[in-house]
Formats: structure tokens, sequence, C-alpha cells
């Protein structure tokens, strides 16, 4: 048994990277999985499978408060929700209706593998990614406090703008979400606003 | 963010933006609960961007103030285009009401998320933190969106709100990517802070740096509208309500700007002659595509999209010359570009009004029914050909171009990014002055002969587009006398931002 | 941009707003009936605006900026009756000739700008004077002194730059315009084509002087060599055309050409203030005289008003084969002095003056000129000088010649003229009557008069000398009674000559015109410039211009349009290929763009 603490220290070495990989060889089949299904309620469900490994990598980065955040609001808020809602809305949705994506097939491959050529030699170029080996990780409390602290302090304003854009998103949601009388039913609805406009003018009137 | 006094001082420093966030809110509720009296709503809007305009105009004189540790920055740059925001703002919502019959019943969230719109211009002309940009962006963008689908009765706008949706989202995407290596190769969100790091990389700029930068670079061009993230421009300023075609094409784009000004010159400052070159090749793309298309368009609206992709080629000579005179030629040019396009698209809405066409052709002999139109139009198209009368779109053209003269010495683009510039302008003054002399000259089209003589005056919003764009046309008069001082403003607002200032700003954050 | 006043603008600002100014008054006279009476005036103030922006200009460019807006002006003006044929075209000829100096001249301009670049250097370029010598005299010794600048290539700059003058100021060979530009209204030629603008060249030559000096500052140069002898061709030759002409318009014009060539001389000759001085008498005097054949039109006007067929005629006849209009042959006048004595009595003294009579404003400042040129030590100075001074005696005999015929004798036409009544059109005549006399006093010291009729004469200081001089110092100039006698006895010698012919019937006329009919031809037909010119634009550069013209036509028209309509199809094509689904296809390629420009950058860095 000469190599077995030889080989425990090598994956208690490397654990971070073992770790990483595996998440990786589960994520990438799955994220492709989401692009490339017919099916856009399987689709869905297999987003949901991206966002919980990517909640893995938060860990493996000791960023345990994101890494639920990520669950909790992504994987199972969210993305569940849209599922739900598209089922609900549009029953025919399970059939396999996506469009088919073969017109830009060729193109979109080409793209991507000009695209990962580019990220893959600009990410080889950086010598210096300023690795931080020193810093102890944090326990999910402090990260937790540092991050309300911040949200407080710094990045108060940015917290209260962001209300802004939800604002915005919220009412144009409604705004497009709502059923709008047709045309001929809006001039008449304006007609009829007028009459009684001018008849309660008129009531007016009568009343002086 | 030391004490309760400095959080109060920025919540001081911030008063325009409060403001606006009260007015979004009021205009939102307001139609709630008083939908008998919903014409208030633009009017109320109109004056709280009155009057965060003055509160951010009382800014100018104070001088550089960074907020919340760095991440917020309150400079004349930030003053200059906050204001710009504001008086687009103002005139598309003149211009607004009197089409307000476009909007079907929901011209109150409308202004609302034009509000919400200037709102997000104004906090990107500040924003100095990559995560404040990403929300501004954001913000602007679905705001647009929502906007661009206002008209659900026309099946044209709901194509160019999904359009915009998604080329926005794939360029979010873009623009996320790129800030996440940023703040992965130094650690910090803060502008001020990455260009510090960034100065001190051994083999700067690396690729990955560049590699950055380009995808900065893409989102604020898809914003600029600038060739070749310009294909959503022409479907888009179709498709949508006029109104938002005109924020669109100066609002939005001042935000991209100011955005492309902080970044390229604090951050980036330590690799220029890349993104210069980067930029150069936009522009040179963005000339000649864009001119070349709207030669040979027939719809006025999108032979103004398609020129507005030009003007994006000419306004980035400037900034590619990287110095005061470049920036602050910018400055001017937007504040002029801003004032004629505004004024060429209530000209466009006005006939629209009337006539019911967008037909380049059916403009002939406007002057001879509705000469004051026409001649401000006229006015209008004649600056944006960049001809001498009055000479204000000629001034902004004459600057930038002269800045990116003055700077040929360290761009090799330089002199072909000027001949390119002087080239395409032959065609831009041929497509927009034959839509000028169309109208003064020509004999009239059958839809300006089935016009009534005397227009027939409704009800009061139908005369807001008149104040619109006699406005506009008042601007432009006036930027053409007061140049000297319009332009000392504009080399005022983008002092702080030209080297030395930056690093006045290292020892203020500390 | 920017205002500078010296001295020299300062001369030029009083001519400019006191003849503006009575023009004006005159102008509400003379085209009160015309339906184009307030375009007019928005015409001339918009001239007058230029014009005093040229004076005012503190450098070569704004002057050339102002240059051309008082040339549009001019050419406006000229074509004012647009609806008459030969107004048209001579509005054209005006532009066009001066488009060919204006050439020249910004050549001129860029040639000696990018020989003294580097001396500027964050400078304003250019300027004519500068308190830190950043000026043209600095200019021109830095480029001397590191070699940019030779004698050869600032006399080449120079020659090129004159051509901008000689334009504007119509020396031969440019001139042709001038007398042509008389088609515009009266009050026009008065303020735009005989007293402000025509002097413009002139003015320029003085303003940006060391361009036509020597590299060292001195004014023995081959550049002001050829000013002079331009000018004084032009002098000579115009006096002749002067001579057999009888529109009283163009008699007056050919005379303020003449005039025009003394002052080109004058500074050619070194004589910086005589020339100046001499611009600043002529304005004077000549635009009195303008204004009174204004006024004789005026009033002979109404006899010839009735003839439509001829009225029609007068409209439609192009500018080569021009009848003169009745109003204004002299042939029709006569007599004229007991009709309109106002007129007369002013006219009389501008012809006095221009003629050099002593004592009139005209003598102090041509005799100047005159001894000047005398003085002169450049190549064939005794030429010049007698070339002046055989001009002086013809300007005495055309001048007076003109007087005779319009004033004095019997009335030739049918129908007499109204007679004249003091109004609004009379009270600028006068009041130019007081400087036509007195400014020439300007430049002359009493003492001078003792000198002459004993002792030696020694150089005595006077008010304008003093006032204006090229150099640190004004050099004074002692009286020459030679010189002074010469050219008054030529100056006496024509106008009785004049006296003689036109109102003694000597018949010296009709023996000219049928003895010397080769002579009298080559002077009525204007040395036969026109028609060589027309000639040599039929014969040569029209067809090379059209030939070049369709090669470029075919060549980069042809294909701009071409590639501006593949450029739009092809983009419709590519939309239409992706029509379903145009979003997609829309973040594809903005997925391609970044990969694209980046891999490009990486490719092209090691390059940079």
């Amino acid at each position: 048994m000469e190599g077995f603490p030889q080989l425990t220290t090598w994956a208690q070495a490397n654990v971070e990277q073992a770790v990483f990989y595996l998440l990786a060889v589960i994520a990438i089949p799955l994220a492709y999985g989401v692009v490339c299904d017919r099916n856009i309620i399987r689709s869905g469900f297999l987003l949901i499978g991206v966002f919980s490994t990517i909640a893995g990598l938060f860990i493996l980065l000791s960023a345990q408060f994101l890494a639920l955040a990520q669950i909790m609001i992504y994987g199972v808020g969210i993305t569940l929700v849209v599922v739900i809602a598209l089922m609900l809305t549009n029953p025919k949705a399970e059939k396999e209706s996506m469009p088919a994506l073969s017109i830009h097939k060729g193109p979109a491959i080409f793209v991507a593998c000009f695209l990962f050529m580019c990220v893959y030699l600009a990410l080889r170029s950086a010598e210096n990614w300023p690795v931080k080996t020193d810093v102890a990780a944090l326990s999910a409390a402090e990260n937790l406090s540092r991050i309300g602290q911040s949200l407080l302090t710094n990045y108060s304003f940015h917290f209260e703008f962001a209300s802004i854009l939800l604002l915005a998103a919220l009412i144009g949601a409604v705004m497009l979400a709502k059923a709008e009388p047709a045309v001929h039913d809006l001039n008449e609805l304006s007609a009829n606003e007028d009459k009684l406009k001018s008849s309660e003018r008129a009531d007016d009137v009568v009343k002086v | 963010m030391q004490s309760i006094q400095d959080y109060l001082g920025a919540i001081s420093s911030l008063t325009p933006v409060i403001c606006l966030s009260t007015a979004i809110l009021f205009t939102a509720l307001w139609n709630l609960f008083f939908p008998r009296l919903k014409e208030i709503t633009p009017i109320a809007g109109i004056f709280a961007l009155l009057f965060a305009g003055t509160a951010l105009w009382q800014q100018f004189a104070v001088g550089s103030i960074t907020l919340f540790g760095g991440l917020y920055t309150v400079d004349p740059l930030t003053v200059l285009f906050g204001v710009l925001a504001c008086g687009v703002g103002a005139i598309v919502i003149l211009m607004t009401m009197g089409c307000e019959s476009e909007l079907g019943r929901n011209a109150g969230e409308f202004y609302t998320l034009l509000l919400v719109a200037v709102l997000a211009v104004m906090v990107l002309a500040g924003t100095t933190d990559l995560i404040l940009l990403f929300i501004a962006l954001e913000t602007l963008s679905i705001s647009c969106v929502v906007l661009a689908g206002f008209s659900k009765q026309d099946r044209r706008s709901n194509e160019a709100a999904l359009k915009y949706l998604i080329s926005t989202a794939a360029t979010t995407a873009t623009l996320l990517y790129g800030l996440s290596f940023l703040y992965g190769l130094t650690g910090s969100t803060s502008y001020y802070e990455i260009h510090n790091k960034i100065a001190t990389f051994a083999h700067a700029p690396s690729l990955v740096v560049i590699f950055t930068m380009v995808l900065l670079l893409s989102a604020v061009g898809f914003k600029l509208s600038a060739v070749p993230f310009h294909m959503w421009t022409p479907d888009v300023y179709e498709g949508a309500p006029t109104p938002v075609t005109a924020f669109l094409s100066i609002g939005s784009k001042a935000g991209g700007f100011v955005v492309a000004i902080r970044l390229l010159s604090v951050v980036f400052a330590s690799s220029v002659s890349d993104w210069s070159f980067i930029l150069g090749l936009l522009a040179i793309a963005s000339m000649i595509g864009g001119n070349l298309i709207a030669l040979a368009q027939t719809s006025f609206k999108r032979m103004l999209a398609y020129s507005s992709i030009a003007h994006v080629g000419y306004i980035l000579i400037g900034l590619i010359s990287n110095s005061l005179d470049g920036l602050s030629a910018v400055s001017f040019y937007l504040i002029v570009y801003g004032l004629m396009n505004l004024g060429a698209f209530t000209g466009a809405i006005l006939f629209c009004n009337e006539t019911g066409s967008d037909r380049i052709d059916d403009y002939a002999g406007l002057f001879k029914k509705r000469p004051w139109l026409a001649t401000g139009l006229a006015i209008c198209l004649i600056n944006l050909a960049g001809l001498p009368l009055p000479p204000a779109g000629f001034f902004a053209k004459a600057f930038v171009f002269w800045s990116g003269i003055q700077a040929s010495g360290a761009n090799p683009l330089a002199w072909t990014l000027i001949i390119v510039a002087l080239l395409t302008s032959v065609p831009a003054i041929y497509y927009y002055m034959r839509v000028a002399i169309k109208m003064i000259v020509k004999e009239p089209s059958d839809a300006v002969k089935k016009l009534e003589p005397e227009r027939k005056r409704m009800v009061d919003p139908q005369i807001c587009p008149d104040v619109a764009l006699a406005a506009c046309v008042a601007g432009i008069v006036i930027a053409s006398v007061m140049v000297n001082p319009i332009m000392k403003l504009a080399k005022d607002s983008v002092t702080p931002v030209t080297s030395p200032a930056v690093g006045m700003l290292d020892q203020n954050l500390n | 941009m920017g205002v500078m006043v010296d001295h020299l603008a300062a001369i030029m600002l009083i001519v400019v707003t006191t003849i503006s100014l009575l023009v004006q008054v005159y102008t509400h006279g003379y085209m009160r009936e015309d339906t184009g009476y307030s375009r007019f005036y928005s015409y001339l103030s918009l001239f007058t605006g230029s014009m005093l922006g040229l004076v005012v200009s503190t450098n070569l460019f704004e002057s050339y900026f102002f240059w051309e807006l008082v040339g549009v002006c001019s050419y406006f003006l000229i074509g004012f009756w647009w609806h008459k044929n030969t107004a048209a075209e001579a509005c054209m000829k005006a532009f066009v000739v001066n488009r060919i100096g204006d050439f020249g001249f910004l050549v001129g301009v860029l040639w000696f700008l990018s020989a003294t670049y580097g001396f500027w250097n964050g400078h304003p370029v250019l300027m004519f004077s500068d308190q830190a010598g950043y000026d043209l005299v600095g200019a021109i010794k830095w480029a001397a002194s590191n070699g940019s600048l030779t004698a050869a290539s600032l006399t080449a700059i120079s020659v090129w730059m004159l051509m901008g003058p000689m334009a504007k100021s119509a020396q031969l060979p440019l001139h042709v315009w001038l007398a042509d530009a008389m088609e515009g209204p009266t009050p026009i030629s008065a303020l735009i084509h005989a007293a402000t603008m025509v002097a413009a060249g002139v003015y320029l030559i003085a303003r940006a002087y060391p361009i036509w000096l020597t590299p060292q500052g001195t004014t023995d140069s081959a550049g002001l060599a050829i000013v002079a002898w331009v000018g004084c061709i032009t002098a000579f030759a115009a006096a002749t055309i002067a001579l057999t002409q009888f529109d009283i318009k163009r008699v007056l014009a050919w005379s303020t050409v003449s005039q025009l060539g003394y002052m080109f001389c004058g500074l050619g000759v070194g004589a910086y203030t005589g020339g100046i001085f001499h611009l600043f008498n002529h304005a004077f005097f000549k635009a009195m005289l303008f204004l009174c054949s204004g006024a004789v039109i005026h009033g002979l006007h109404h006899c010839f008003s009735h003839d439509r067929d001829l009225k029609k005629r007068l409209n439609e006849v192009s500018l080569m084969d021009r009848l003169i209009p009745p109003d204004q042959d002299l042939r029709n006048m006569g007599g004229l002095k007991e009709y309109m004595p106002i007129t007369s009595f002013c006219f009389l003294i501008g012809c006095l003056s221009i003629s050099g009579f002593p004592g009139m404003s005209g003598f102090f400042s041509k005799d100047d000129i005159i001894s000047s040129a005398f003085r002169y030590a450049g190549p064939g100075h005794e030429l010049l000088a007698w070339g002046l001074v055989i001009t002086a005696g013809l300007t005495a005999f055309y001048m007076f010649r003109a007087y005779f015929l319009t004033f004095e004798g019997k009335y030739r036409g049918k129908e007499k003229p109204h007679k004249e009544t003091l109004s609004v059109m009379n009270l600028p005549l006068l009041a130019l009557v007081i400087p036509s006399i007195a400014s020439g006093y300007l430049g002359m010291n009493p003492g001078m008069w003792s000198q002459i009729f004993g002792g030696t004469p020694t150089p005595l200081p006077n008010v304008f000398t003093q006032f204006l001089h090229w150099g640190p110092h004004p050099e004074f100039e002692a009286a020459d009674p030679t010189v002074m006698l010469i050219s008054t006895a030529f100056g006496l010698g024509g106008i009785a000559l004049a006296y003689m012919v036109y109102l003694n019937n000597l018949g010296l006329n009709t023996w000219c015109q049928n003895s010397l009919k080769l002579l009298y031809q080559f002077s009525w037909k204007k040395w036969y410039f026109d028609e060589a010119y027309i000639w040599f634009s039929q014969k040569f550069a029209l067809p090379l211009f059209r030939t070049a013209w369709n090669l470029i036509d075919m060549t980069i028209v042809d294909n701009m349009v071409n590639l501006s309509s593949f450029v739009a199809v092809g983009s419709g094509e590519m939309l239409r290929y992706s029509e379903n689904g145009r979003g997609q296809w829309y973040a594809l390629v903005i997925f391609g763009s970044v990969s694209a420009l980046g891999l490009l950058y990486f490719l092209l860095r090691p390059l940079g």
C-alpha cells in the first residue's frame, strides 16, 4: 500500500480539478441539448440542469451564497415558472414544433468555431491571470455579510436602480400581454367616451 | 462609503435621477387612478425632464465628484449627456403628443417607459462601474424594446420589438462576457481601478485585453448601430412608432457614445492604438454602408435610419482621434445631430399625420401647401447634409474632420478615414438635398395635392409636434450662432476624461 | 477668424462705409420704381458686410472667405435684372473669370502655406500682422533662412497669388468682365465695380505686401516688377479702349480698369502709399462719376421707355452683339447741362479730378505714382513711367470727350429730358464733390508750392504718408516739378484736344474712323480680347473639357451609381435569404462580427 497515501495526497491536491472536469462534462452536453432540442419544454428542463452545474462551479469558487441563489432563483424559480407558463398557455408546445435551425446551421457552426478560436487564442495569451492563492476561503456567513454590506453601501445605487429596470420590464410585460381591443372597437370606445364626456359637460351646463 | 454624511451627500448629487424616478412612478400610477385626466401625464413628464435637466445643469460648475467609492461619477460629461438626454426626451414627448392615436390606449405607459429610457441614458452618462453599466444598459434596452413594440395593432411594430429584443440579447451576451473577462483580469468593477490595473500589466495589451475590448465594443457598436452591428436598425426604425425611432436615433446613441467615451478613454486608456484601429474599421464600414444604402431608399424614415448609421461613422472619427478636440467635436456633433434629426423625424410625423404617407416622392411640392413645415424640414435636412445654411451641421462635420486630421500622426487609419468621410459626404448631400429640393421646387405630388389649404387645428396636443419642430429649428439656428460657447461647453465637458484628469481622479478615490 | 483694424484697414473702412452709405441713399431714388427694390437693398447690405469683413480680416484664409463672398454678391448684383439676357451672361462671365483668378490665388496661398508650414506651429496661420512676429513677414524670413523658400519660389508664389487680385481688379488679361458688369444697376457700378470691390485686389496686394517683396523684404523684387508691368499695360490698354466707346457707363468702366492699373503700378514700383492714396481718391471721384451717369440715365430713361420693340430686342440680344441702350448712348445726349446743372457740375469735378488737373485730388495721387515710376530702378522704368504719362493724357481726353458729348453742345435726342430737381439722388453727388477735391490735400504739404516755385524741393511730411506707409518709418518725397509739369501738360493737352474735337468739330473724329480704321476698330473691339477668348474656349478648352468629363462620367459616376444599386439590391437579397427568422440571423451576424474583428486584429497585430 505504498502508493495509497500518494494517491490520497494527489486526490486532495487535485480534487478541485476533478470536480471541475466532472461538472464540465455534465454541463456541456446539457447546454448543447438546450440549444438543439426541438421540444421547448424538454430544453427548459435541461436548462435547469445547466444552471445546477453552474451552481456547482460557484461552490468550487467558494461563493456559496451565489450558488444557492443560482439554484433558487434561476434554476428553480425563473426557469421552472417559464416552463410551467409555457405548458399552460400553449398546450401544443410539447409537440416538436421548434422552427428548424437548419437554414442557419452551417453559418452558425462556422461562427461558433470561429468564436471558439478567438476565445482560445485570447485566453492563452494572458500569462498573468491574477490567481489568488493566499486567501482563505470565507465561511458562508462571512460571505453573506460581505455581500449584504456591499449592497447597502457602495452598491446601494445599483441595487435601487435595478428596481427601475424591473419596473420597466414589469410595465412592458403587462402592456404587451394585455388584451387589446381590435381597432374598430377602440374607435367605438373612444367615440362612446367622447359622447359620455359631452353629455357630462351638458349635465354640467344644466347644473350651472 | 465611509459615513452617513457621504451617503447623504451622494443622494443630494443624485437629485436629477431621483427627480426622474419620482416622475416615472407618478406617470405610471396617475393613469391608474385618474384615467380621465390622462392628458396631464406627458405634461408632467416634460416638467420633470426640465426640472431634472436644470438640476443637472447646476452641477456643471461643480466639477468632478465621485460617489459610492468611485462607482458613479458626476462630472461635466455626465451633466452634458444627461441634459442632452433630458432635452431629447422632452422633444420626443412633444412629438408623441401629436400622434397618440398610434399608441392605442397605453399612452400613459408610453411616457413612463420613455422616462425610464431617458433615466437610463442619464445613469449611463455617469456610471464608472461595470455592474451599473450593465444594469443601465439593460434598462435602456428593455424600455426601448417595449417602446418599439408599442403600436400593438401594427404587425411591423411587433416585429420590430422582437428583432430588437433578439439582437439586444445577443449583444448583452457579448457585453457580459467582456465584463466578466475584465473583472477576472483585474478583480474590480470600478473603471478607475481597472484602468490602474491594466496599466500595470507587463505585456499590455495582451490579446485577452483586446478581445475584451472587441466584446465591449460590439455592445457599444450595437447601441450606436455601427456597421456590422447595424442589421436591426432599418427594420426597427421603420416598424417602431416614429417618436420611438427618433429617440433610438439620438437618445440611445448618446448613451452609447458616452459609454464609449468613458470606457475607451478611461478603462482602455493604455491601448489607444488598438481600439482606435478597431473603431476605425467600424467607422469606415458605417460611412460607406450607411450612405450607399441610404441612397437607394424610397421611404423617408428608412432613409433617415440608414443615414444615421453614416452619421455614427462620422462621429466615430472624433472618438478615434482621442484628443480634447476630438471628444469635444463628438459632443458638439451629438448636440447638433440630435436637433437636426429630431427635427427631421418631427417633420415626418407632421407629414404622416396629414397624408398617412412616408414615401419620399410624396413630399414633392410640400412647400406650396405647408410652407412652414417644408422650410423647417428643409433646414434640418440641409444641416444633416452638412451644408452651411445655417452652419451648425457644417461646423459639426468640420470639427470632427479637423480633429481626425490632427490625429493623423498617431493613427495609421486617420487619412483613410478622412478621405472616406469626404467621399461619402457626396452621396449624403445628394440624398438629403433630393428631399429638400423636391419639397420646395417640384410640383405637388398627389398626396400633397389632396391636403387642405389650411391645416385643421385640432385639439391642443396636435400642436405639440409643431412646437417640437420649431424648437429643433431654433436650436439649430442658436447652435449656428453660438458655435464658440457650445464648443467651449463641449470642451469643458470632456476635459475630465482626457488623460491628465484621470490621474487626478485616482487621487480622489483614496 | 478675427478682426484687425490697422491704418491700412482704417482707410479702406472710411472708403467702404462712406460710399456705401451714399450709394444706399442714392439707391432710394434710383431704384424706387423697380420691383426688386427690397431685394436690391438686401444684396447691397450683404455686400457691404462682406466687404467690411474682407477689410478687417486677420489672415489670408479669412480674406479668401470674404473675397469669395464679395464675389458672390457681385455675381448676384450684376445679374440683378436677370431677365435681360446680357445681364445673365455678364454675371456668368464675371463669375467664370473670377473663378480662374481665385483658383490661382488659392494655389498661391496653399503653396505659401506648405512652404512655411512648420513656422506657424499652433499659431493662427497666415496672419497679416502679429505682435509676436507670427505673421507673413516672420514666415518669409523663417522660410528663407531654412531654405524652404527661395527668391524664385517666392516670385512664383506671388505670381500665382497675383491672379486673384488681377481678376478682381480687372487687370489684363483677366479684365474682360468688368465692362460687361455694367449690365447691373448703376448704383452697383458705382459701389462695387468702381469704388470698393474692384479695389479689393489692390488692397490685398497691399495687405499681403511681404509676399511680393524679396525674401529679404526689399522692394526690388521680380514679383513687384510683374505687378508694375501688369498695371502699366492695363492702364494703357484700357485707356485706349475707352477712347472709342459710346456707352457712358462703359467709358467709365474702362477708365476704372485704367485707374486700377495705376494703383497696381504704384504698388509695383514701390509707391505703397501712392497706390493706396490713389485708391482712396479714386473711390470718391469715380463713385461720383458713376452716380452722375446714373442720374443722366435716369433722366433720359423716359425718352425711350415707350419703345417696346427696342426694349424686347435689348433684353434678348446676347452679350457679344449687344446694343447700346439709347439712354446710355453718348450719341443721344448733349447739352444736358441745361437740364441737369447739378449733375453736370459734379461730373465736371470728377473729370477734372481723374484727369489730374492741378489742385484736384487725382492730381496728387497720380503724380505720386508717376514720379515714383520715374525713380523706380526696376527693368524698363523709363518705359513704365512714360506709359503712365501718356495714359494720363489719354485719360483726360476720353473723360472730357464723355463730358462734352453728354453735357455740352446741343441735345441730340428727340424727346426732351425732364428738368432736374434737387432730389435724393443729387445729395450723394454733392456730398462726394467735397472729397473729390479735398481728399488729395491729405497727401500734400502747403510748403510744397513755395518750394516748386522757388528754391530746391526737399522732402516734406504730409498727413497721408505719415498715417500709412510700408516699413517702420514714413519716407517723404520731395515734389518733382519736372514730373508735375509733364503730367499736367499731358492732361491739359488731352482736355484741349477733346474740346477741339467734340465741341469745335475739328473733324479729327471722322478722320480717325476713316484713315486709322484699323486702329479705331482695334480700340472699338476692345483689343479683340473677347473674340480671342471665345475662339479659344470654343476650339480648345470646351472640347477638351467635354472629353475629360465624358471619361470621368463613364468610369467613375456610372460605377458609383452601379455600386450603390448593387449594394442596395445585395442587401435586399441578403435580407430575403434570411426572411424566416431574421432575428436569429442578426444575432448570428453579431457573434460573427465579434469573432471576425477579434481574429482580424490578432492576425494584424504582429504587423503593427
